[in-house]
C-alpha cells in the first residue's frame, strides 16, 4: 500500500521525555513538526511504570528548561499534564508509527514508518531511548489488546490466564513471576529450553513438573482471535500437525529485542567504542555525525527526565537557529570559577592543557565531566583521602601538589597533571594512603559513576588510568622502595586477568611462571590434605599469591581460587625473577614476607576443623564482603529479634532474612548484605542513588526511582523492592493490647506487592543510629553478630 | 436413571461445557479411572460418592447420597434438587432437568461439576493453612500477664484500701475502735480451723498487709489495721499507742531532762516494734540507752550519772543500800530524820566495778543491821546444834521463795528462829515464854507471871516473904499485907527476870538492848514507819529496855529492776552470796558485778547469755511523770495549754497521777 | 517461595566434614551473653552479693532485721530498682533503636543481677514470711527467677538441638516437602488400589499439629488423630496391609515406593514434632516467666504502697 507523504521541518522520533518535550517545544516555536510514537501512547517507557509510582525529579539542582512541567509526582499526574499540555499546544503526534527507515534525501531526511507512511524532514531529532526495538509477533490477530511484548510488575496481575510466548531467560522469568497469582502457559518453540541459563532452566523445568506451569512444546503461534469478551484472547497454536486453542487474558511475547544501536549505526551515526554500552559521538548540540540528525535522551547518555526534557527544548532551539546556552551552563561556571581564565571555554583549554588524562575527551564529555566533578582548592595540610576509609572520588592535580602517607610512612609527592584516588575506586578496598593537600593545590574531585561512565566510553581516557593503577599496584605490593625504572620491565610484562568466583588461578604443581597480584576481589589459597581442599589463606586487595615458587624455584605449592569475581595483575615469572636477581634488597624483603606465610601455612593447615568453615564462608560469597552477619545457631534462640530490629528502624520492612541462606554445622549466613567491596548493586542504578559510606556501608538514598536494577543485580538477593511503613507501631498499646507488632511489617505481602511506592531497600547497617546495627545491638544471646572477612578470618588464624 | 454431566467452564481452558449423559443405576463419581464421572483429585477416594435418584413418601423426586469418607465408613443421605455437594475441590449442583435442559424426555438429573479450586490453588491453601498454623503456634502471654497483674492490685491493693478508707469517715473515737475491734476480733477464725476453712472465711482485707503476726498482747484487735495505723500513709502515732497505754511512766521525772530532743521526739514505734509474733513488742538493743548513758554529761549537763557505755566493760558495780544508824544528836539536829536509821547514799560506797569475779570477803562492806546472825555459824557444814541435835541448815531453810521469782518471804522469828532460839525466861518454868517483837509485852508477860506466882503461894526462893513460900489451898485470900509484901517480892522478882531476860540472856544473843531512858514517853502502839521496805520498831518507853530495830532489806539495788532469783534457782545460792564466810549480820553479800559478768555479757560479746540493758533497768521508770505528758515545752510553746505550764511550773507536782 | 539466590550446594570441603561438627568458628566471634563484656554483670552481682551479705551480718538493728531497718530500706530499695530494670528488659528488647546499651548485655545483667536479687529481696526480707502480700510479692520473685533459670538453661541447650533437628532444611521447606511426599504418596497407592488409597488418605486427612503447648512439650505436636494410635502405627498399618498382597511388576515396585515414600514422610514429621517439641521447651518458661513478672510488679506495688500506707 502507497503510504502518504508528509513533509515537515522536524521529524522527532520517539515520545519519551526527550521526544515529547522537543514537540512540545517545536509547537511552541510555530515550527512545523511530526512526533512518531511507535507505540499507542505517548511515553510509553513511563506509562508503564507501576501504577501510582512516585516519580522523582532529579538531579534537583538543575533547572527545568521545557514546555511540560515536571516536579516529583506520581506517574497518572505527570502523565496527565503532559498530554493535556500536549494537546495544547497542539503537538502534531502519530501514534503506532515506528520509524522503519531513515534515509538521506539531499539534506532532508526520509522516514518510512511502519504501514507504509512515509515523512520528508529537514531535521531529525531521534529520541527512541535505550529500550530497544523488541521483536513483535506477525502473525495475524497480532494487534489484539492483549498481546504485550513487556512484564513490568508480574504482581500486577492475578486470577488471569497469561501466556507467555517465548522461552529466552527474559520469557522464562516472567512466565514464573507470574505464577504466582496466575495460570501460566508457556509456548516453547522448541523441545527443550536451550536458551535459558541453569538456574532458569531448573526453576521452570520444576513448575511444569509440579503444574504450575502448562508448557507447550514444538509449538508455534498461528494466530490470535478475538476471545469471549473484549480483553480476553484466543490463541491458537500450531502443535505438530494439530491445533491447540488457549482462551486467555493475556498474551506477553517476549521473542528478543533489536538493540537500538544497529538501527542508529544504519543511520550512519558514528559510536566511538565498539562497546556495547557505549553512547553516539555527538556534538555539544547533540548533532551526531549525520547533519541533521540530532540525538537526544537515554541514547545521548542521559537517562533522567529532567535531563531529557531539557534537551528536547534544547535541540529545537539549535534547529530553530538559536545559540542556545546549555542549561548547565551556569552551574558550569559556578564549577570552574576557581580556575584561571576569562570565560568556560578558555577553562577549559586551561585543563585540557594541564591535565593529559582530559586530553582524549570531547568537549561535551569534558564539560559532563565537569559538571559532575567538583574543583577543589583545599589549604596546605588539609586532608583529602583518609587511609582506611571507603571512599571511591577520584582526583586530578590541576595545580599545585599533594603529599601521599601510606601506612608504611612512606610519603610520596604527587605534581599537577597527575592524578590518585583510582586506586581504591577500581578494587574497591578502602584507601590506602592518607592524602594532603600541599601549596597551592587545586583538585578535581570526581564521582566514581562519572568516572567508570568515561572509562568505559573513552578508551583514551581508560587506558591511562588502568595503566596507573597497574604501576602503582605493583610498586605498593611488591616493591615499594625500588625505583620505578627498574620495575618497568615487571609492568610492561604484567596483564590483568579477570576471574569469577571459583575460578582457579594456578594449581598446586602447576608450573611456577608467573605471580598474581590481587587487584579486585579476593583470592583463596588451599592445599590439599588427607584427599581434600584445605584452605590455608585469604588474600584480599593488594596481596600477592603465586610469588612463593618463584623465589623458591619449585612448582606452585598451593591452589588459588577466586573467592569473588575480581582481577589479578599477572606478572611473568621470568621477569620478576630478574628483578630479584637485580634487586637483593627486594629479594630479602620478599624472603621474609614468604618466611611468615610458610609458618602461617603451617599453622593453618594443622587444623583441618577450620579449613571447611572457610571454604563455607567462601562459597557464601564472603570472599568480596566487607561485612558480614554470621549467627551461631548454637546461640540462636530463633527469636527473629534482628529481624524485627531491623524491620522496625526501616519503615516496618526488614532488610535481612535470618531463616534463609546456608548453614554449616551451626554456623549460619542469613540473607543479608555484605556490603561487598565492589558492590553488584551499584553497577546500573541510573540516579546513582547507591552511595557509600566512608565507613563503608553501602546505601540507598532517597533519590532511588524505584527501578529494581540493585534487586536484579544482587547476586545475594539481599535487596527488596518495599514501601516504608509511615507508621511505627506503639510498643505500649501493642504490650497493653495486641495488635500490630513493632518490627513486624504492616502490610501483608501481597498488599506489599500491589504497592505502587516501592522503592529498593537494603541495609544500610544502621548508620543513622549510633552503636552499629540494630540486628546485631537486638540479640539478646550474642548469636548474631557483624564481622568483617579479616575479623572472622583472623579469629580463625587463618590470616 | 438418567444423568447428565455437565462441567463448568474451567477458568484455565475456556471450552466449550462438554457434556456427557450417563445411564445406569447409580452414578459413581471419584478419582478412579473406573467411575462414571472422574473427578481428578487425589484427596478424595476412588469412589467417594454415588447418587441415585429416589421417590420420598410424598411422591417428590430426590437425590439419594452415598458418601464414602476416608475411614472407610459410608453416609447416606437425601438431597433435594436444585442442592449442592461439595467433593474434594469440586463442587457438584444437582439440578432439576426441566431447569437446565431445555424439554429433554427422560433425564432425571443433570450434575454440573464446578471446580472451586485448582490443584495447585488446592496446594497452596494447605500450605498456607500449614504455615498460618505454625506461625500461631506462640501463644500469647499478654491476657495472663496483664490478668494477673489487674487481679494482683485489685485484690491486694484496690480493695483493702477500699474497705479500710473507701467509707470516708474520720478516724474512728477509741471507743469505736475498740468496739470494732471487738466485733472483728469475733469474726475471726479460730486457729485451729484448717487451710481451707480459713481460706472461704478470706476475705480481701487489710489483714494481708501485715509483715507479721501481732504480738500477743495486741492480737485481740489485729483484724483492724486501723486500731494502731490511723491515717495513710502518716506512721504509727504515739497517741494511738496511748490511747491504751495512757499511765505507762515516763523514763525521768526531771521536767528539765524531760524537756531534752531525746525525749521531746522520741516516738513509741522508736523501741516499740509491732508485728514481731511472740517475740514481742519490746526493743532488744543497748544502743538506745547508751546514745545518752554512755556520756550522759555531754547530753544532760544537770543530771548526775554514771557513764556506762555497756554491760561488758564499762557498767560500774554495784551500790548496794546499807543501813547507817543515826545518832541522837543527828535525830536531833534534822526533824525529817525521823528513823534511827537512814539510807546512805549509794554513790558514797563504790564498788570497783573491775573488781574479781570472785567473791569478796562479807567483810568488805558493813551496813548497821543491828541484828546478830553470824551466817557462817548457822550453814556450818558440820551442823549446828539444836533442840533435836545437830541439824546442817541450808540457806533454803530460812530463805523460802515467795513464789513470784524474784524475791523471799520475810524471815520470821516464829517460824525460822523459835525452834532454837526459845523465849523462856523462869527456868523452872520453861514453857513461859514471852512474846517476840514487843518490848512492853514481854514486861508485861513477866511482871504478870511472878505476880500470878507470888499470890499463889508455893514457892520455893530463898529471899521470898514466907507467905510466899507457904502452899495455899485455892480459893484461899491473901491477908492484905501479906499480898503486898508478896506483890513487892514479886515487882523484885520480875526486875531481875526483866532484865536478865533482855540484857543478859534471851533478847540480847540476837538484838542490840539498851536501857531505856527513864522518861517514857507515849505513845505505846509501837510507831511503824517505812523507807523502803525496812521495818523499823518504835522503842517501848514503857519498857526499861529497848531493843534496837532491825535494818533489813528485801531489795539492796534500786536502780535495776528486782534481781530474778528464781530464774537463777539452778545455782547454788553460796555461788553469789559468800554466807559460809560471813560471821557478822552487818555483812552485805551483795555480790559483785564480776559475778554477773561470768555469764553475762552485751550481745555480740563472747559472753554465754547475752543481756541487753532494759533485762535488769526498766525504761518506764518515772514515778509522777506519765508518756502522754511528756514534751511539755514543745506543749507550750504551741499554746497555752495549762497543763503544760503546769507541769513547768510544778516540776515533780503531779503526783496525782502517780498509779504505781 | 523462598527467593534465596545463595547457591545451597556448599563447596566439596564441606561436604567431606563430618555432619553436625559445630564450627569452632564461632570461638571470638560468637560471645554469649552469659560471659558478655568479660563477665561483667557475673562480677557485679557477686559483688553486690558480698555487700549485701556483709551489710547484713554486720547489721543489728533495734528490733532485730527486718525490712523497715535503714539496711531493709535499702536492700529493698535495690530490689525495686533491680526488679524495674530487669522487667524493662522487656520493653528494651523492643525498643528497636534504643542506643541504651546492646540487648545482649542487658540480657547478660538480666541473668546475673536476677540471681544477685534472690539473695537481695531474701536479706531484705530478713527471712521473716508469712501469709502477707509481703511473702507473696518473695515468692512471685522467686518463682520468676527459677524460670529464668531454666530459660538460661534451656536457651544454651536447645538452639544447638534445634539446627541439628533442621539439618540444613527450614520448617517452610519442611512444609512443601512433606505436601510433595502427600501428593506422591496418594498418587501411588490409588495406582496400587482403593483400600490403600484410602488407608493413606485417612492418615494424610488426620495429619494435624496440635495447638496445646502440652502437646508441643511432649513432643507430640504433629499427630495423626486417628482411632488408634499414632502416625507411627498407621505407617505399620499400611506396611502390614501392603506387605499381605503377593506382588509383581510396577505393582511390587510401587509398593516398594510407597512403603519407602511413607517412611520418609513420617521421619519428615518426626523432625516436624521434633523441632516444634525444641521450640516449645526452649519458650516454655516465659510462659510462666513474663506473667509471674507482672504478677511480681503487682505485688510489688501493693508491697511497697501498704508498707507507706501503714507505716
Amino acid at each position: 500500500m502507497a503510504g502518504a507523504i508528509v513533509s515537515v521541518d522536524v521529524a522527532i522520533v520517539g515520545s519519551g521525555p526527550a521526544g515529547l518535550s522537543a514537540a512540545a517545544r517545536a509547537a511552541e516555536r510555530g515550527l512545523s513538526h511530526l512526533l512518531l510514537e511507535a507505540e499507542p501512547r505517548l511515553s510509553n517507557t513511563i506509562y508503564r511504570y507501576q501504577r501510582g509510582k512516585q516519580v522523582m525529579a532529579e538531579p534537583k539542582s538543575l533547572p527545568l528548561r521545557s514546555p511540560l512541567s515536571f516536579a516529583d509526582g506520581i506517574r497518572e499526574a505527570i502523565l496527565d499534564g503532559w498530554s493535556a499540555r500536549i494537546a495544547d499546544l497542539g503537538v502534531q503526534v502519530r501514534l503506532d508509527a515506528a520509524v522503519q527507515a531513515i534515509t538521506r534525501e539531499g539534506d532532508d531526511f526520509r522516514l518510512t514508518v511502519a504501514g507504509g507512511d512515509q515523512v520528508l524532514a529537514r531535521k531529525v531529532v531521534l529520541a527512541i531511548g535505550l529500550q530497544g526495538n523488541l521483536n513483535r509477533l506477525t502473525c495475524p490477530g497480532a494487534e489484539h489488546p492483549a498481546l504485550q511484548y513487556q512484564l513490568d510488575d508480574p504482581d500486577e496481575y492475578s486470577g488471569e490466564t497469561i501466556v507467555v510466548v517465548g522461552v529466552g531467560n527474559a520469557g522464562l522469568e516472567n512466565a514464573l513471576a507470574l505464577t504466582a497469582q496466575n495460570r501460566v502457559v508457556i509456548v516453547n518453540e522448541f523441545d527443550d529450553f536451550r536458551f535459558a541459563n541453569s538456574t532458569n532452566e531448573g526453576r521452570i523445568v520444576a513448575a511444569i513438573r509440579d503444574g504450575s506451569v502448562v508448557c507447550h512444546y514444538s509449538a508455534r503461534v498461528l494466530r490470535i482471535e478475538p476471545g469471549a469478551s473484549a480483553q480476553t484472547a484466543r490463541l491458537v497454536l500450531g502443535v505438530g500437525h494439530s491445533e491447540v486453542v488457549i482462551d486467555c487474558d493475556r498474551i506477553i511475547a517476549r521473542i528478543g529485542a533489536t538493540p537500538p544501536r544497529a538501527f542508529v549505526e544504519r543511520l550512519g551515526v558514528v559510536f566511538p567504542t565498539p562497546d556495547r554500552n557505549a553512547l553516539p559521538t555527538l556534538s555539544p548540540q547533540y548533532e551526531s555525525s549525520v547533519p541533521g540528525l540530532y540525538i537526544v535522551g537515554a541514547l545521548a547518555g542521559f537517562p533522567l527526565i529532567k535531563q531529557a526534557l531539557n534537551q528536547g527544548f534544547d535541540v529545537i532551539e539549535t534547529i530553530a537557529g538559536v545559540n542556545v546556552e546549555p542549561v548547565d551552563q551556569p552551574m558550569l561556571r559556578e564549577r570552574l570559577a576557581l580556575l584561571p581564565g576569562d570565560d568556560i571555554d578558555d577553562r577549559l583549554d586551561h585543563l585540557w592543557r594541564r591535565l593529559p588524562l582530559l586530553a582524549a575527551l570531547t568537549r561535551l564529555q569534558l564539560r559532563e565531566f565537569l559538571l559532575e566533578s567538583a574543583v577543589l582548592a583545599p589549604k596546605p595540610g588539609t586532608v583529602v583521602i583518609t587511609r582506611n576509609d571507603y571512599d571511591d572520588r577520584f582526583y586530578l592535580i590541576v595545580d599545585g601538589a599533594i603529599e601521599s602517607e601510606h601506612a608504611s610512612g612512606k610519603r610520596t609527592r604527587l605534581n599537577a597533571g597527575e592524578f590518585f584516588g583510582e586506586m581504591a575506586l577500581l578494587s574497591g578496598r578502602r584507601r590506602a594512603a592518607t592524602v594532603r593537600a600541599a601549596e597551592g593545590c587545586l583538585l578535581i574531585e570526581t564521582p566514581r559513576r562519572t568516572l567508570l561512565r568515561l572509562m568505559a566510553q573513552v578508551p583514551g581516557f581508560r587506558q591511562p588510568v588502568e595503566s596507573t593503577f597497574l604501576r602503582r599496584m605493583i610498586q605498593t605490593t611488591l616493591a615499594p622502595q625500588v625505583t620505578l625504572s627498574s620495575i618497568q620491565p615487571l609492568i610492561e610484562s604484567a596483564s590483568v586477568q579477570r576471574w569469577q568466583t571459583g575460578d582457579c588461578l594456578f594449581r598446586e604443581g602447576d608450573a611456577a611462571d608467573c605471580l598474581h597480584i590481587i587487584s579486585k576481589g579476593s583470592v583463596t589459597v588451599s592445599r590439599r590434605i588427607d584427599g581434600h581442599d584445605a584452605t590455608l589463606s585469604y588474600a584480599p586487595v593488594g596481596e600477592f599469591v603465586g610469588g612463593l615458587a618463584l623465589l623458591s624455584e619449585t612448582a606452585q605449592t598451593v591452589t588459588a581460587h577466586a573467592a569473588a569475581p575480581g582481577e589479578t595483575i599477572r606478572i611473568d615469572g621470568r621477569t620478576f625473577k630478574a628483578l630479584l636477581a637485580a634487586e637483593p634488597a627486594l629479594r630479602e624483603r620478599l624472603t621474609d614476607i614468604y618466611k611468615a606465610r610458610i609458618s602461617a601455612n603451617y599453622a593453618a593447615s594443622q587444623q583441618h576443623d577450620r579449613s571447611p568453615v572457610v571454604g563455607f564462608l567462601m562459597a557464601q560469597g564472603l570472599g568480596e564482603a566487607t561485612d558480614a552477619l554470621l549467627i551461631d545457631e548454637s546461640l540462636c534462640t530463633r527469636c527473629d529479634q534482628c529481624e524485627k530490629a531491623c524491620a522496625d528502624t526501616h519503615g516496618g520492612v526488614s532488610r535481612l532474612k535470618r531463616e534463609a541462606g546456608a548453614r554449616f554445622g551451626t554456623l549460619h549466613v542469613p540473607t543479608s548484605c555484605r556490603h561487598c567491596e565492589s558492590p553488584h548493586c551499584m553497577k546500573d542504578c541510573p540516579p546513582d542513588a547507591i552511595r557509600r559510606n566512608p565507613k563503608g556501608e553501602v546505601f540507598i538514598t532517597d533519590a532511588c526511582i524505584g527501578c529494581g536494577n540493585c534487586e536484579r543485580n544482587c547476586p545475594y538477593g539481599v535487596i527488596q523492592m518495599a514501601e516504608a511503613a509511615v507508621e511505627r507501631p506503639s510498643l505500649w498499646r501493642w504490650m497493653m493490647f495486641g495488635g500490630r507488632e513493632p518490627g513486624l511489617p504492616a502490610k501483608s505481602p501481597a498488599k506489599v506487592a500491589a504497592s505502587a511506592n516501592k522503592k529498593a531497600v537494603k541495609c544500610d547497617m544502621c548508620m543513622a543510629l549510633s552503636g552499629g546495627p540494630a540486628c546485631v545491638r537486638a540479640c539478646p544471646t550474642g548469636a548474631a553478630v557483624r564481622a568483617s572477612p579479616e575479623t572472622f578470618l583472623r579469629v580463625s588464624s587463618l590470616t | 436413571m438418567k444423568v447428565l454431566i455437565r462441567h463448568q467452564v474451567t477458568p484455565t481452558l475456556r471450552k466449550p461445557p462438554a457434556e456427557t449423559l450417563f445411564e445406569g443405576e447409580r452414578l459413581r463419581i471419584g478419582h478412579g479411572a473406573d467411575q462414571d464421572l472422574v473427578l481428578a483429585d487425589l484427596r478424595i477416594p476412588a469412589t467417594a460418592l454415588s447418587l441415585r435418584t429416589v421417590t420420598d413418601g410424598r411422591g417428590a423426586r430426590q437425590v439419594e447420597i452415598l458418601r464414602v469418607r476416608a475411614d472407610g465408613t459410608v453416609e447416606t443421605r437425601v438431597h433435594a434438587f436444585d442442592s449442592t455437594v461439595d467433593c474434594g475441590r469440586h463442587r457438584l449442583h444437582l439440578l432439576r432437568p426441566a431447569k437446565a435442559v431445555p424439554a429433554e424426555a427422560g433425564i432425571d438429573l443433570v450434575v454440573e461439576v464446578q471446580e472451586l479450586r485448582t490443584a495447585r490453588d488446592d496446594r497452596a491453601r494447605r500450605l498456607d493453612a500449614l504455615r498460618e498454623r505454625l506461625g500461631r503456634i506462640g501463644h500469647s502471654r499478654r491476657v495472663v500477664s496483664i490478668g494477673l497483674f489487674a487481679a494482683i492490685v485489685l485484690i491486694s491493693l484496690l480493695l483493702p484500701a477500699w474497705l479500710r478508707f473507701g467509707d470516708g469517715q474520720p478516724p474512728r473515737s477509741p471507743e469505736q475502735l475498740e468496739a470494732a475491734a471487738r466485733q472483728l476480733s469475733g469474726a475471726a477464725v479460730p486457729p485451729e480451723a484448717g487451710l481451707a476453712a480459713r481460706l472461704v472465711r478470706w476475705r480481701p482485707d487489710d489483714r494481708q498487709w501485715q509483715p507479721g503476726p501481732s504480738s500477743p498482747s495486741h492480737a485481740w484487735f489485729e483484724r483492724d489495721c486501723g486500731q494502731c495505723h490511723e491515717q495513710p500513709f502518716v506512721q504509727v502515732e504515739d497517741r494511738s499507742c496511748l490511747r491504751c497505754h495512757e499511765t505507762t511512766a515516763h523514763h525521768v521525772e526531771a521536767r528539765e531532762q524531760l524537756d531534752q530532743a531525746e525525749f521531746r521526739e522520741a516516738h513509741c514505734t522508736d523501741c516499740h516494734h509491732e508485728h514481731r509474733g511472740a517475740a514481742g513488742m519490746a526493743a532488744r538493743q543497748d544502743q538506745r540507752c547508751t546514745d545518752c548513758h554512755a556520756e550522759p554529761g555531754t547530753r544532760f549537763g544537770t543530771a548526775k550519772m554514771t557513764p556506762v557505755a555497756n554491760f561488758s566493760f564499762s557498767h560500774p558495780g554495784f551500790t548496794p543500800q546499807i543501813a547507817r544508824r543515826v545518832s541522837a544528836e543527828q535525830q536531833a539536829a534534822d526533824p525529817a530524820i525521823k528513823a534511827a536509821f537512814r539510807w546512805i547514799d549509794p554513790e558514797a560506797l563504790p564498788i570497783d566495778p573491775k573488781a574479781p569475779a570472785a567473791l569478796p570477803s562479807p567483810k568488805v562492806l558493813q551496813s548497821d543491821s543491828h541484828l546478830k546472825y553470824p551466817h557462817d555459824l548457822h550453814v556450818a557444814q558440820a551442823g549446828i546444834k539444836g533442840p533435836n541435835g545437830t541439824q546442817v541448815l541450808t540457806c533454803e531453810n530460812c530463805h523460802e521463795a515467795d513464789g513470784s521469782g524474784i524475791g523471799f518471804r520475810p524471815i520470821r522469828m516464829e517460824t525460822h528462829c523459835a525452834e532454837c532460839h526459845r523465849l523462856d525466861f523462869e527456868p523452872n518454868d520453861p514453857s513461859r515464854v514471852v512474846p517476840h517483837g514487843n518490848e512492853a509485852a514481854v514486861v508485861d508477860t513477866i511482871r504478870d507471871y511472878y505476880a500470878r506466882v507470888a499470890l499463889g503461894g508455893g514457892v520455893m526462893a530463898a529471899d521470898a516473904p514466907t507467905a510466899v513460900q507457904l502452899r495455899r489451898r485455892p480459893g484461899e485470900a491473901l491477908a492484905s499485907n501479906d499480898a503486898m509484901a508478896a506483890l513487892a517480892w514479886a515487882d523484885r522478882r520480875s526486875r531481875l527476870v526483866i532484865d536478865e531476860t533482855f540484857d543478859k540472856r534471851t533478847c540480847r544473843y540476837c538484838h542490840t538492848v539498851e536501857r531505856t531512858p527513864d522518861m517514857p514517853t507515849p505513845p505505846r502502839s509501837p510507831d511503824l514507819a517505812t523507807r523502803g521496805a525496812v521495818l523499823t520498831l518504835a522503842p517501848m518507853t514503857i519498857s526499861p529496855w529497848r531493843i534496837r530495830p532491825l535494818a533489813l532489806t528485801t531489795q539492796r539495788l534500786t536502780q535495776a529492776s528486782p534481781f530474778p532469783h528464781g530464774r537463777h534457782a539452778t545455782d547454788d545460792c553460796t555461788s553469789c552470796h559468800a554466807a559460809p564466810q560471813s560471821s557478822s549480820g552487818d555483812d552485805v553479800l551483795t555480790p559483785p558485778i564480776g559475778r554477773c559478768r561470768e555469764c553475762h555479757g552485751d550481745r555480740g560479746s563472747p559472753a554465754r547469755v547475752q543481756t541487753v540493758c532494759t533485762d535488769c533497768h526498766g525504761f518506764h521508770t518515772a514515778k509522777n511523770a506519765l508518756m502522754k505528758d511528756r514534751a511539755p515545752a514543745a506543749a507550750a510553746s504551741s499554746g497555752p495549754d495549762p497543763h503544760a505550764a503546769a507541769g513547768v511550773a510544778g516540776g515533780a507536782g503531779r503526783a496525782s497521777v502517780f498509779h504505781r | 517461595m523462598s527467593t534465596s539466590t545463595v547457591s545451597p550446594s556448599p563447596p566439596s570441603g564441606v561436604a567431606a566434614a563430618p555432619a553436625g561438627t559445630p564450627p569452632s568458628l564461632s570461638r571470638g566471634v560468637h560471645d554469649g551473653f552469659l560471659g558478655h563484656a568479660d563477665f561483667r554483670w557475673l562480677k557485679l552481682a557477686l559483688l553486690l552479693c558480698a555487700a549485701s551479705t556483709l551489710a547484713y551480718w554486720r547489721h543489728a538493728p533495734v528490733a532485730g532485721a527486718n525490712g523497715g531497718t535503714w539496711l531493709g530500706y535499702t536492700l529493698g530499695g535495690i530490689g525495686t530498682a533491680l526488679i524495674l530494670a530487669l522487667s524493662a528488659l522487656g520493653i528494651r528488647r523492643r525498643r528497636y533503636s534504643s542506643r541504651l546499651g546492646t540487648v545482649r548485655g542487658w540480657t547478660s545483667a538480666h541473668v546475673w543481677l536476677g540471681l544477685a536479687l534472690v539473695l537481695v529481696g531474701t536479706l531484705h526480707s530478713a527471712f521473716e514470711f508469712g501469709w502477707n502480700i509481703h511473702t507473696l510479692a518473695w515468692l512471685l520473685m522467686l518463682l520468676v527467677v527459677l524460670s529464668g533459670l531454666y530459660g538460661v538453661v534451656a536457651y544454651s541447650r536447645y538452639p544447638a538441638l534445634i539446627t541439628a533437628n533442621r539439618a540444613g532444611k527450614s520448617r517452610d521447606q519442611w512444609l512443601i516437602d512433606l505436601d510433595e511426599a502427600d501428593e506422591r504418596v496418594l498418587s501411588l497407592a490409588s495406582a496400587v488400589d482403593r483400600e490403600t488409597h484410602l488407608l493413606v488418605l485417612r492418615a494424610i486427612e488426620a495429619t494435624a499439629i496440635s495447638n496445646r503447648m502440652r502437646d508441643h512439650l511432649r513432643g507430640r505436636a504433629v499427630q495423626v488423630r486417628a482411632a488408634n494410635g499414632g502416625a507411627g502405627t498407621m505407617l505399620e498399618r499400611i506396611t502390614a496391609q501392603l506387605a499381605t498382597g503377593r506382588r509383581t511388576g510396577d505393582d511390587a515396585r510401587r509398593v516398594a515406593e510407597l512403603i519407602d515414600l511413607l517412611a520418609r514422610r513420617h521421619s519428615l514429621l518426626t523432625r516436624l514434632g521434633r523441632d516444634l517439641a525444641f521450640h516449645a521447651r526452649m519458650r516454655v518458661w516465659l510462659m510462666l516467666h513474663v506473667p509471674m513478672t507482672l504478677a511480681l510488679l503487682a505485688a510489688l506495688t501493693g508491697h511497697i504502697v501498704s508498707v507507706f500506707l501503714y507505716w
